[in-house]
Formats: structure tokens, C-alpha cells, sequence
């Protein structure tokens, strides 16, 4: 079986990044040139970001970005484009995430809270049922 | 033919059905004190006893945990009294019945929002009744949960790489929820993503806000290390391929 | 209304305003619903206004107010409180059912429109099903103290049938062809057991597209139906129905052409999508549908997540012929802004959101979204799956709602089972298919029977390493004693880990490891020498591989499709055993009637050989039960009856080395509603099992009567079959299913078994 690839996100192709004109082109314009950004910068939207992956998947092994492209067109205060960045994979950095959660309130499902919350609920398809535990040899109880 | 439901009516005055309801409330029978205080309000509707028992049955349910019908009775009172001095208690029985059944960030948070809803109606409609002040607490905490499902969502696509879906629900969260504890944890997260893309200088920016508004947050000791190259590359994840996978399944952890 | 002041001039205020009339509800509360508060000046337009406010607080029977002066008196008569609520003459649907779709409560205040509008309530749910002359009558029975009881009187009247359908126009095709096309059916013979006669206008809608597909299919490019038109009968009990269609002419394919705009794709790509030879078939609009989906699909796979594919018919009159040009367009581009997930009170989010291949922020694509609608009602953990796509902040971006109903996926259960082969059966078991909400499997289950014990855990993590692979852990200890079937007893105590991963869209594939101890114990005196060979401990170690290719309509009511497992296992890794193990089955479903009734044919095989021709009985097939309907457990294959201990005849069944099974079933409705959830079931199972490595022991037991002899076993195939009725019955306790079967054809010293008690879901 061969490996499934799948596209995420859009970032323009090098021919239409081409046609943006530092200076000249404002938002509206790079809006109609390059579509909607796929994020705007944090805190000053002065960036327009615009990103796509490509991941690949393969049996049993972990969804692997292959290739990302990610366009950055900054304007200025007047809203002209100041310049147009492209950021490959490689600029990317491999991070140890903190493993740490801020606390939320909420009622957590307990083990208890989940079997004996079924108590009661006579599942017969087990009582009969014969094992179905798998393996190879024989199983005495019956097919299945 | 229908089936003959008990059509005999409790025919006992309704001082004395009201006093028997009192006496299992007080014994801790919540759900009997409840229907007997129901009964009081279903043969004598217009009795003075019945507005106190349809109060004291919304309490008694909820007591009880049975919060629907705690619901429902609240609500009843809301509809014939919504002036009258009890109503405040009645409002906050109902935010109450949404508020106890609130679940964890992972899960439907319909609770969540409609504990909000009934807990903003006892803040405006009765702001100087005593129940207003708890209600104000308990609905920044709901305030506080919608900004958790944000993050464990964000969290979710961050632990699979994909960066831009993180970004933008941790930048909900930095927006719309910044009076909430988890906002010093999303500006992080942002740092966490931009490097991830190669973005160092939205990065900085994030570190810096976080920086600035929360200089004493663990959160920004990591994005501190972050930026100054330490916790960066593949060789410095110490934690044991073994270990990390127990977390992941036994705990259900994210990353 | 005396001395109401002229609109305009500076006219009285409100100085005071008096409640009448008021019972439970005090004059504070009146007041706080009016508009008019004392100070305002008094209007024609405010004192309407109030009144109307006082109607709709649904509280009062009616309401005026009068101006004296400055003074407003407010004369109100409260509606009375509703005391109880009662339903007379439903028997098909249960009063809890009909309090939850009326509005009205004990305890709240009655009003005529709301108790008129519960009994339209009531009226359109019956129609719903098809009952068209229901008649619902809402009753006052006056209590003092201004209460009331608010009766329902019901009559259900009976379903209004469909007497007879006819088609006018159809040339091409016979009536009874078309009646097969569309869902609705006639009230014939069968149309007392199927619900599909049953008169219903969303219906007629739906057969209307039906025939218009199925024109559109044969070539009939102009069909249109021209009327679809339903008399009641005089009679007022059934209705006969008659669909006016026009066919117009029949077409063929003509030429094909790919029209593409995007620079950046090749034409040829798609080109190659149009399968060759299609020119001069007779046009088939399904088949154009499917290329453009395959066109959509290649265009995604190469980033071009926005495109649109436009089929552009040409008619030619003359030839009779359409040539279908497909236009590649760029398509609006819209994003997924959000996937928002609603209901899930038990599941976990994350397990839901990884059934979408696509992410927030991606192109959407509404095959990915149908594609995860699927995933997600697979898992199996919920009732209902509603995955709706709703647009966004802007018009080019979309959310995509989920919202789940969560169905109990766990059972905590102390069985007390019969079954004729193994005995009565106690068992407790504690199962939960969605533990903690993980979407996690875990199951403990301690099994007492009359002659077996066994233990069993397994754990299943389906999404092991954040991928689509599900790690399996099973741990097994079994004691049994088989001395019915073959006068032995085995201890088998066992691990199996196991991982499974997709490997194509249908297939899946599940890698294992078993290593197990099997110990044949406690044999009979007068057990067979075949099986006194086998006696002793048995180490297996082995690994092995199961392959699904599941095509099913829909996993859990299966009524299309076909679903094909093959599973080969290797012992000999290390432990005693060595043999290859292969194990193989097809099975195919269809259904008639608008799924009323489905039927379904299965193919089983297996295959065990050893090179070292030492298997022993345990290594064997055995087949009988649920797998060969008719037959006990072991019932069938290769026997020792030879003469044993004083010559008592032996009765001992050896198993075999090879088996084949075929079975037929069709499942129908018999007619009860639907709440009784009964269902009718017929059946017909034919298989053999035979080979044995070594079919000849000498008789080693002294006071054996054949002491000394050679004994030797037909281990030849003989085929055996039976037929059988089946009752499925949704009952509380879940799925049972009670099964009476005739052998038709067996060899002597077979085991039957007539009846047989098993549960498990209808397939």
C-alpha cells in the first residue's frame, strides 16, 4: 500500500507572490491577488500570514510534514505592503512542549462514575457470546 | 379505555401536607420534602402557602440533585412572582442546576454556557440581592472553562503540528477571553507555534506581551528558555519514549 | 374606557394604579408586567400595550384596564392552574411520549390557544406515522379553587393504506419496474408487515427524485415527472396514488472534453479519468457524477483544494447524442474557520476531532467532511451523527457543526446463560467501548459455567502514538472441561498484543503476537487414542496477521455491500507448536423493500497444517453452534467411535484439520409496531470439516475392548446442512436472537442441537 498525501492550509504559488508589488499593493488588493490569510500577526496585524503543509501518511507511521510554505507580507502604518517573506521548512525549530495545563473547573469522568454508571444496563450479548479473545488455537466454546 | 392513575387527591389541609414536607426536608429526604411541598402547590394553588412551597420545592430538588425538576419549579416561581423578594433565590437556584453539571473542558460545555446565562440574569435583574456577589465569582469561572475548551483545543492540533489551526484558537483565547488564568498559557502556546513555523519575530512579540502583562508566570520562564535557544532541537526532549506514552494513555494526555 | 384623554394634549398621568380581580398572583407582580408606570402620561396606544403585555404573560383568562382620572384599575381574571393531565384512548403511544411533545404542565397555568395548539402537536406526530384520520380533543374537567383537569380524548383512527399506485406516460419502462424504482409501495399482501405503504407527502417528493435518478441513468436525458397526484379513497382509509411522467427521447454518450482554466494543471490528468469507451453508451448521469468526483479529488491531491468541476451537456437532437464537456473552474475559496463539536457529554473532543482528515484553517472540502460524518458513526459510540456546515464569520468561510448523540457503549452484566452445548452459563462481565470518554476499549470478564472457567482482559487504545493505529493487549486464562465433546479437559492460559493500522480505504490490518500454554489434562479413561496422544503440557508462540476489507454500507445495519477477512497465523516462533494456521471469509448483504428486508450470504474456510504433522486436538478446527447452525459444538468432523473400556462405544470428537461453511440468511419485519422491535429471520447453513494429520492410533488401554488394535477414523468430508427460522427481539436486556434449526442433511453419530438462545445484533 503506498503512502496517502494530504494538503493543509494555502499559501500562494511563487507566480502570484510575484505580482505583489512592495509599495504599491494595500490589503484589498493582496486580498483579491492571494485570497484571505490563513492568520493575521498576534498583536499588531500588521502581518498577513498565509500557510500550507503537506503531510504524508504511511501505515502505521506518524503523519510526517514533508514540505511547508509560509508567506509573510507585512504592511505599514498607511497599509502599503512592505515586503513579502516566504519561510520554508526548515526554518521551522523542533520544540519540547510544555507538558504543563492551567487548571480548569469541571467535573472529571471517574472509572467508578463510568462502570457504575452503566450498572444495570445487561448487556446479554456477553453472556453467550463466546470468547471472542482471539488467538490461534481452537476455541472451545464455539466458533467466533 | 385510559389507565386508571390514582385520581384520589390528598384531601389533608395544606398546612399539614406544607409542615410533613418541612419535617423531610429538615430529616434530608430532599425529593420527598420536594413532592410533598408540589402536592401543597397542586391542590391549593392559590393558598399564601403556595408561593413559599414552590420555592422551597425548587431548593429541595435541587438539594436532592434532581435538577431538572429543580429547574422547572424555579421557573415556575420566576413566571407567577418574578418581583418578589424569593425570585432572586429562584434565578440562582437555576443557574445552579446548570452550574453543578458543568463538565471538563474536554467535553459538551452546554452547562457551561447556560450556567453563564442564568448566572448574568441573577447579576442584572437582582444586583443588590446577596446571591448577585457568589454569582459574579461563579460566572468568571464559567468564563474561565470556555477559555480551557479553547486551549485544549488548541493544544490538540499544537501536539500534531499543526501550527496555524493552534495559532488561531490560542489568539481566541488571548482576545476574547484575556480576563480569564488561561491567557498567560495561550500567549506561550503562541510562542511555542511561531517558533515551530520559524516565525522568530512573532515569537518575540508574544514573549514580550507576556512579558509585560504577567512578568511573574512559569509561563514566561518557558518562553523565556525558548527564545534564548535552550528546550530547542530534537536531542534535549529527556522524557522516555516509555514514559511519555504511559502519560498519553493512562492520563490521556495531550503531548 | 371612560375619560380616556385626547391623543396629543397634555392628559392626566398616572397617579395610582389598583389590580382586581388578582388570586395567586400579587398586584406587584401585575404592575411590573405593564408598560404604564405612575408618572407616565396616559395614552390610548399604552393602555392597548399593557393589555396585550398581560395576555401574552400566559397567565390570565383576560384582562382590562380602565382610567379614573389619574388612577388605572387593572381588572384582571387568572387563568386557571392546570391540577392534572390525562390522555384517553392512546394505545399506540405511551402517555410519557405524549407529555414530552405537549407544552403544557401539572402546576402551570392553562390557556385555551396552548392546549389547542398541544392537541396539534399531538395530531401532526400521529400523522407522522401515517395515521391520517387521528382525532385529538382537549377536555376542561372544572375543580374548585379555579383549578382544572386537562384531558386529551384521543381516537387513533387506522394507518390510511396505499390501495394502488399508477404510472401515465411511461413507454420505456412497466409500471412494475417503476413501482420497484420508488419507496412508497402498495398495501398488498406483504403490506401489512412493511411500513413503507403507509401514505406519507415527504415521501412522494423523495419517489419523485427516485424516478427522475433512474431516468437519468438509462439515458433519459428530458424525463420529468409531470404530477405525482394522491386521492383519497372513498372510503377515507387508503389513498390511490398516480405519478404523470414525460420520458422524451433516449440519448447516448457522445464526445468528452476538459476544459481547464488553472494554469497550473494538466488537462491530460483528468482526460484520463473519463473511462475509455464510454462514447455511444446510453447516457448515464450517475456516471457523470462519479468522474466529476474523481476529477475534484485529483485536483485536491494536487493542492488545488478550490477547484470546481461543471459537467456542460451538449444535446444533439438529431443524433440523439450529449457530449459532456467537464470545466475546471477555480471555485470560491472557502475555509474551514472552525470545527465546533456539540453533545459530546461523555466522548472526549479529541476523539472525535481526529475522525476529520481535514484541520481549521484548511480549504474546505465537503468529501473530507462526509468522509469524517462516517468515521464518526463507526466508532459506534453514538445514536445519531449530525455533521452540518454552516457559514462563517465571512461568507468565504465555513464552520463545521458536529453534534452527537451518545448511546451507552458500556455494560456491567451478570449473565445467566443456557446454552444446549455448553450448560447454563454465569458470567460477570464489565465492558466499556468508549472508556473515560477516550474512545478506549477496556473489558474484565470472569466466566463461570457449569464446566468452564475462564478469565479475560483486554484493553484496546486506539490511537496509539497520536496515529490511526490501535494498540490491543488480551490476557486469557481458560479452564474447560471438554468431556461432552471430546472426554478431555484443557487449561490454556495466554497474551495476544496486538497492533492494527488502515492500509487503504476499506482495508485494515491487524499484526499479532500470541504466546500461550496449553495444558490437556484429566482425559477420560476412556477418552480415544487419538486424543490420549495429545495429553500434556503444549507451549505456542506464535505471530500472525488479519486482514478486513470492509465495504459495508454502514457497519452496524448493514443492508448493502460486502465485508471480506482473511487471518493467517505462524506458530513456531520458538514454544512446541508449529503449524500455519489460515483463516478466510466473505460475506455480501442486499435488501428489498426499502431495507424492510435484508439478506445476506457468507463464505468460511480454514486451513491448518503442520509441517511436523503433530497437531494436536486443541490446534484443530471445531465447528458447530453459532458457526454451523443445526449442529452442537463439535457436533460434526471426524469421531472415534471405536469400542473402549469394556466395550463401552467411544463417542469422542477429534476436530479437523480443515473446514468450509456456507451460510444464507434474510431478515423481514413481521408486522408488529415498532416499539416491540421484533423481527422475523430464516436460514439455511451447509459445511463440513474433515483431515486429520494422522487419522490411525493403536489402542494402548489395557482393559480397552479393542486393546492392541490399529483404530482408525473416517477423516474424509462429508457435507452436512440445515435450515432454520430465527427470532430477533431488541429486547431490554439487548439483542437477543433465538434460533430453531432442522438438520436436513447429517452423517451418523452427528450431534444436533434444534434450539439455540445467542445474542448478538441483527447484521
Amino acid at each position: 500500500c503506498e503512502p496517502v498525501y494530504v494538503n493543509h492550509g494555502f499559501a500562494p504559488q511563487r507566480a502570484e507572490l510575484d505580482n505583489i508589488v512592495a509599495g504599491q499593493d494595500t490589503r484589498g488588493s493582496v486580498m483579491r491577488k492571494l485570497g484571505r490569510p490563513s492568520t493575521v500577526s498576534s498583536f499588531d496585524a500588521d502581518t498577513w500570514y498565509f500557510a500550507a503543509s503537506k503531510v504524508k501518511k504511511f501505515a502505521f507511521y506518524a503523519p510526517e510534514v514533508i514540505d511547508r510554505k509560509v508567506v509573510a507580507v507585512t504592511f505599514n502604518a498607511d497599509g502599503l505592503v512592505t515586503d513579502a517573506k516566504s519561510y520554508g521548512l526548515e526554518d521551522g525549530q523542533i520544540i519540547d512542549l510544555v507538558t504543563r495545563r492551567t487548571p480548569t473547573y469541571g467535573r472529571e469522568m471517574t472509572v467508578l462514575q463510568q462502570v457504575f454508571g452503566n450498572l444495570g444496563k445487561f448487556d446479554a450479548g456477553q453472556a453467550f457470546d463466546p470468547l471472542s479473545g482471539g488467538g490461534s488455537s481452537g476455541d472451545p466454546l464455539g466458533g467466533g | 379505555c385510559s389507565d386508571e392513575k390514582s385520581l384520589v387527591d390528598d384531601v389533608r389541609p395544606a398546612e399539614e401536607i406544607f409542615a410533613e414536607a418541612d419535617f423531610n426536608a429538615i430529616e434530608g429526604d430532599y425529593v420527598e420534602a420536594a413532592q410533598g411541598y408540589d402536592e401543597v402547590e397542586r391542590l391549593y394553588p392559590y393558598s399564601t402557602l403556595a408561593k413559599t412551597a414552590m420555592i422551597r420545592s425548587a431548593e429541595s430538588y435541587y438539594r436532592g440533585g434532581k435538577y431538572d425538576e429543580a429547574r422547572l419549579a424555579a421557573q415556575r416561581y420566576l413566571d407567577f412572582f418574578p418581583s418578589d423578594d424569593d425570585a432572586a433565590y429562584a434565578q440562582y437556584i437555576v443557574a445552579l442546576t446548570y452550574y453543578d453539571q458543568i463538565s471538563d473542558v474536554e467535553r459538551d460545555q452546554g452547562d457551561t454556557i447556560r450556567a453563564r446565562q442564568a448566572l448574568s440574569e441573577v447579576i442584572e435583574r437582582y444586583p443588590d440581592s446577596d446571591y448577585a456577589r457568589d454569582a459574579v465569582l461563579k460566572r468568571d469561572l464559567t468564563l474561565d472553562n470556555l477559555a480551557g475548551k479553547e486551549m485544549q483545543i488548541g493544544r490538540y492540533y499544537l501536539g500534531r503540528g499543526h501550527y496555524i489551526a493552534a495559532i488561531n484558537r490560542f489568539r481566541r483565547v488571548v482576545e476574547q477571553y484575556s480576563t480569564t488564568s488561561q491567557t498567560p498559557e495561550a500567549l506561550h502556546r503562541l510562542v511555542e507555534c511561531y517558533l515551530g513555523l520559524g516565525v522568530t519575530n512573532e515569537a518575540q512579540n508574544a514573549a514580550a506581551v507576556l512579558g509585560y502583562n504577567y512578568p511573574g508566570s512559569e509561563w514566561y520562564v518557558d518562553s523565556y528558555a525558548l527564545l534564548t535557544g535552550q528546550r530547542l532541537g530534537p536531542e534535549i526532549d529527556e522524557e522516555s519514549w516509555l514514559s511519555r506514552n504511559f502519560r498519553k494513555i493512562v492520563y490521556g494526555d495531550q503531548f | 374606557q371612560q375619560g380616556a384623554a385626547a391623543a396629543g394634549a397634555r392628559g392626566p398621568t398616572v397617579t395610582d394604579i389598583v389590580v382586581l380581580g388578582n388570586q395567586r398572583i400579587e398586584p406587584a407582580t401585575v404592575i411590573s408586567y405593564l408598560t404604564l408606570k405612575v408618572g407616565d402620561p396616559i395614552s390610548e396606544a399604552a393602555l392597548n400595550q399593557s393589555v396585550r403585555q398581560l395576555y401574552d404573560t400566559g397567565l390570565f383568562r383576560d384582562a382590562a384596564v380602565a382610567v379614573d382620572g389619574g388612577k388605572l384599575l387593572v381588572q384582571v381574571a387568572e387563568n386557571p392552574s392546570i391540577n392534572r393531565i390525562n390522555f384517553e384512548g392512546n394505545d399506540l403511544i405511551s402517555d410519557e411520549q405524549m407529555l414530552a411533545i405537549i407544552s403544557s404542565r401539572p402546576r402551570r397555568s392553562f390557556t385555551r390557544a396552548q392546549a389547542e395548539a398541544d392537541a396539534q402537536a399531538l395530531i401532526d406526530n400521529y400523522r407522522a406515522t401515517g395515521r391520517y384520520g387521528a382525532v385529538v380533543e382537549p377536555v376542561i374537567i372544572e375543580l374548585p379553587e379555579n383549578r382544572v383537569d386537562l384531558v386529551f380524548e384521543i381516537s387513533e383512527g387506522d394507518v390510511t393504506e396505499i390501495y394502488r399506485i399508477d404510472f401515465v406516460g411511461n413507454e420505456q419502462f412497466s409500471d412494475g419496474r417503476l413501482r420497484g424504482v420508488i419507496d412508497t409501495s402498495e398495501s398488498g399482501f406483504l403490506g401489512f408487515i412493511l411500513n413503507s405503504d403507509v401514505y406519507d407527502p415527504d415521501r412522494l417528493e423523495f419517489d419523485k427524485q427516485l424516478l427522475r435518478r433512474f431516468y437519468l441513468s438509462q439515458g433519459f436525458a428530458d424525463f420529468t415527472v409531470l404530477s405525482a397526484v394522491a386521492e383519497l379513497a372513498p372510503d377515507r382509509e387508503g389513498f390511490y396514488i398516480t405519478f404523470t411522467v414525460e420520458e422524451g427521447e433516449l440519448y447516448t454518450f457522445g464526445e468528452f472534453e476538459v476544459i481547464n482554466s488553472a494554469p497550473a494543471l494538466d488537462p491530460e490528468d483528468f482526460q484520463a479519468l473519463i473511462p475509455e469507451g464510454l462514447t455511444g453508451q446510453t447516457y448515464d448521469a450517475t456516471q457523470v457524477e462519479a468522474i466529476i468526483e474523481d476529477m475534484v479529488y485529483l485536483a485536491g491531491q494536487q493542492g488545488f483544494a478550490f477547484m470546481d468541476v461543471r459537467p456542460r451537456a451538449r444535446r444533439n437532437e438529431a443524433e440523439r447524442t450529449i457530449d459532456v464537456a467537464f470545466e475546471l473552474v477555480e471555485g470560491p475559496r472557502v475555509y474551514v474557520e472552525r470545527i465546533d463539536i456539540e453533545g459530546n457529554d461523555r466522548t472526549l473532543d479529541r476523539v472525535i476531532r481526529r475522525q476529520f482528515e481535514i484541520v481549521e484553517g484548511d480549504a474546505f472540502n465537503a468529501r473530507a467532511v462526509e468522509q469524517a460524518r462516517g468515521r464518526i458513526r463507526a466508532l459506534g459510540f453514538f445514536a445519531d451523527v449530525d455533521v452540518r456546515t454552516e457559514r462563517g464569520a465571512t461568507d468565504d468561510r465555513a464552520v463545521i457543526k458536529v453534534e452527537v448523540e451518545e448511546q451507552s457503549t458500556g455494560s456491567i452484566n451478570f449473565g445467566l446463560g443456557f446454552s444446549s452445548a455448553v450448560g447454563p452459563t454465569g458470567e460477570i462481565s464489565i465492558q466499556e467501548a468508549n472508556f473515560l470518554g477516550r474512545g478506549q476499549f477496556a473489558r474484565a470478564r470472569v466466566r463461570v459455567a457449569e464446566d468452564s472457567q475462564i478469565v479475560d482482559f483486554t484493553f484496546e487504545e486506539p490511537a496509539f502514538l497520536d496515529r490511526d493505529l490501535r494498540l490491543g493487549l488480551n490476557a486469557f486464562y481458560r479452564d474447560e472441561d471438554l468431556d461432552d465433546e471430546s472426554s478431555y479437559e484443557i487449561t490454556s492460559i495466554g497474551f495476544i498484543p496486538s497492533i492494527a493500522f488502515p492500509v487503504s480505504e476499506p482495508g485494515r490490518l491487524r499484526l499479532f503476537y500470541e504466546i500461550s500454554n496449553d495444558d490437556i489434562r484429566d482425559l477420560d479413561d476412556n477418552v480415544s487414542p487419538l486424543i490420549q496422544r495429545d495429553e500434556g503440557d503444549k507451549l505456542t508462540s506464535a505471530i500472525g496477521f488479519r486482514y478486513t476489507h470492509d465495504l459495508r454500507d454502514d457497519p452496524i445495519e448493514t443492508t448493502s455491500g460486502y465485508f471480506l477477512t482473511f487471518e493467517q497465523t505462524f506458530a513456531g516462533l520458538g514454544g512446541d507448536a508449529q503449524y500455519s494456521r489460515s483463516v478466510v471469509s466473505a460475506k455480501g448483504w442486499t435488501s428489498f423493500f426499502a431495507d424492510d428486508v435484508i439478506a445476506s450470504i457468507e463464505l468460511e474456510g480454514g486451513a491448518v497444517y503442520s509441517t511436523r504433522k503433530d497437531l494436536e486436538v486443541n490446534e484443530r478446527f471445531f465447528i458447530g453452534g453459532d458457526s454451523l447452525r443445526g449442529f452442537a459444538y463439535g457436533g460434526i468432523g471426524p469421531r472415534d467411535q471405536s469400542l473402549g473400556v469394556d466395550g463401552k462405544k467411544r463417542d469422542d470428537a477429534l476436530g479437523g484439520d480443515f473446514y468450509a461453511v456456507g451460510r444464507a440468511e434474510v431478515s423481514f419485519p413481521v408486522g408488529l409496531p415498532e416499539e416491540f422491535g421484533i423481527h422475523g429471520g430464516l436460514f439455511a447453513d451447509v459445511g463440513t470439516l474433515w483431515g486429520l494429520d494422522d487419522n490411525s492410533a493403536r489402542d494402548t488401554n489395557v482393559d480397552s475392548a479393542s486393546n492392541g488394535l490399529d483404530i482408525t477414523v473416517d477423516d474424509s468430508a462429508h457435507l452436512r446442512a440445515a435450515v432454520g427460522a430465527s427470532i430477533f427481539w431488541d429486547s431490554g436486556f439487548g439483542p437477543l436472537r433465538l434460533n430453531f434449526a432442522i438438520p436436513v442433511k447429517k452423517q451418523s453419530g452427528d450431534e444436533t442441537e434444534f434450539f439455540r438462545l445467542t445474542v448478538g445484533t441483527r447484521f
